[in-house]
């Protein structure tokens, strides 16, 4: 497949590929802050904090996204890592056990929004 | 005076164009490149297989179909690298993506495509022992036309033995398209088809006659063929699709739940940090409960539609064009020809409870089922 760089594209490709990673790990960092909170080992300032900190890191992507013109390579990414990791997931766990199979649904996250 | 400024302004508007096109000159020159080789190939071997044919047809010509170097020059490499996936709706082409680039019978060696079309691209079979013309309905307006071989034949067309391959998804959506007119047409004619995934050729063997391969094909798998060809008798394919409103289903389930519901209620009385922390559990808390929900509907509405149908295959669900919507469940369903009242009224009932839209299409020839 014959990729075409030229400087424009470059920036869009690069930077759209680090953006979505940035997405995923702070969504893992979500994640992390939530079991923390229910697993009552914070205090509510300490929870109060870490919410404020997401906060500010959720509006500093969407600016970033929205100053670069990113936001549609981003979700490009995202989107076809989601339907890699999908038929990864279904061909480990796809095996019909019962007689309904579960259908392979396009729409699972592979991250939580 | 005047034609002098007149003179300045062109010049000046030429030289303004010429540098607002400067930048997508790269561009054009790649697209008139990707573009145009693909199409002018595709023409020369057009051009070059009719030429054939018509030499054939000439019968008091010498019957030298050997290849001449000297006529023909080196052999043209592999001309279009490999076929594309594309991505095909189901919705507007019918059951399956097709398999695209399904390989071709291996009968014989990958002979050079020089002197008479080896190969016969295979559309179905068909439940009759026919062997005439449909007409010039095939891919690239071939003659279309059946070869027998007991009481079944083989809906083909002459062609290379090289499999359709282009890297324009509209050329091949227009095969595509024009296979399955092939195969309705032949369904209609002959009552009863298995039909063939998308360009499946069938070659010969070198020196002998790509007819008689497809008859030793047809023979070596009749009893198969024969089994399936009773499977599907007087039967046809039709597609279901579920639908849910996700945005309204989504507040429903808000509404319903009173964890989420105190939650909901919390969080006003939050300063921001924490109140972006129980919004995020909330969000979670809020797609689990889907999740659940979305599985219950599918087993629920399955077991409703499964009892109708002889036979039933679960498809992958697509993503719909509507952002609201979402796809809970896809199947193909073999019913009789003619359409299953009981199911209609199944799937009546289901698209007006609130929330749900149900896509009934067919009926189509039955490819999920061969």
């Amino acid at each position: 497949m014959p990729i075409d760089i030229d400087e424009k594209n470059l920036k869009h490709g690069v930077l759209g590929l680090v953006v979505a990673l940035v997405e995923i790990i702070k969504d893992a960092l979500k994640l992390q802050a939530l079991k923390r909170m229910e697993g009552g080992s914070l205090t509510e300032e300490e929870i109060d904090r870490l919410g404020e900190a997401l906060m500010d890191l959720d509006t500093a992507i969407e600016e970033m996204k929205t100053e670069q013109g990113i936001s549609e390579s981003v979700k490009s990414v995202r989107d076809g890592l989601d339907n890699i990791v999908d038929e990864l997931l279904d061909k480990m766990i796809g095996s019909p056990k019962s007689e309904v199979q579960r259908p392979k649904s396009g729409n699972n996250r592979m991250t939580t929004e | 005076m005047t034609t002098n400024m007149k003179d300045v302004i062109e010049k000046m508007v030429r030289e303004e164009i010429r540098d607002l096109l400067a930048g997508h000159k790269t561009s054009i020159k790649e697209m008139v490149a990707s573009l145009l080789i693909p199409e002018l190939k595709a023409a020369v071997r057009t051009s070059v297989r009719q030429a054939l044919e018509t030499l054939m047809e000439k019968p008091s010509s010498s019957p030298d179909f050997g290849p001449r170097t000297s006529d023909f020059g080196p052999t043209t490499p592999d001309l279009n690298p490999g076929t594309p996936d594309i991505g095909l709706r189901t919705s507007d082409l019918g059951p399956q993506t097709p398999d695209i680039g399904s390989p071709t019978s291996d009968f014989g060696l990958w002979t050079s495509d020089l002197g008479p079309p080896k190969g016969r691209y295979l559309y179905c079979i068909a439940d009759s022992s026919e062997g005439g013309s449909l007409g010039n309905i095939g891919i690239e307006e071939n003659k279309v036309y059946s070869i027998p071989y007991d009481d079944l034949c083989a809906v083909v067309h002459n062609c290379s033995v090289r499999p359709y391959a282009s890297e324009d998804p509209e050329i091949v959506k227009g095969w595509v398209m024009a296979h399955q007119k092939v195969v309705d047409a032949a369904w209609e004619k002959f009552g009863t088809v298995i039909p063939i995934g998308f360009d499946t050729i069938i070659q010969g063997d070198a020196g002998a006659d790509p007819e008689a391969n497809v008859k030793k094909w047809l023979q070596d798998d009749y009893d198969n063929l024969k089994g399936k060809m009773e499977k599907v008798r007087g039967k046809a394919e039709y597609g279901v699709q579920i639908l849910w409103d996700k945005r309204t289903g989504t507040q429903k389930i808000a509404d319903e739940s009173p964890e989420i519901k105190n939650l909901r209620n919390d969080i006003q009385s939050k300063p921001r940090g924490l109140a972006y922390m129980y919004r995020q559990k909330l969000e979670a808390l809020l797609r689990k409960e889907i999740e659940n929900r979305v599985d219950r509907f599918f087993r629920e509405f399955y077991e409703k539609i499964a009892p109708h149908a002889d036979d039933i295959r679960v498809e992958k669900t697509s993503k719909t064009d509507d952002k609201d919507k979402d796809m809970l469940l896809n199947l193909s369903c073999l019913l009789p020809k003619e359409g299953s009242q009981e199911l209609g009224d199944e799937l009546e009932k289901i698209n007006a409870l609130e929330g749900f839209s149900v896509r009934y299409t067919g009926p189509w020839p039955p490819y999920s089922f061969v």
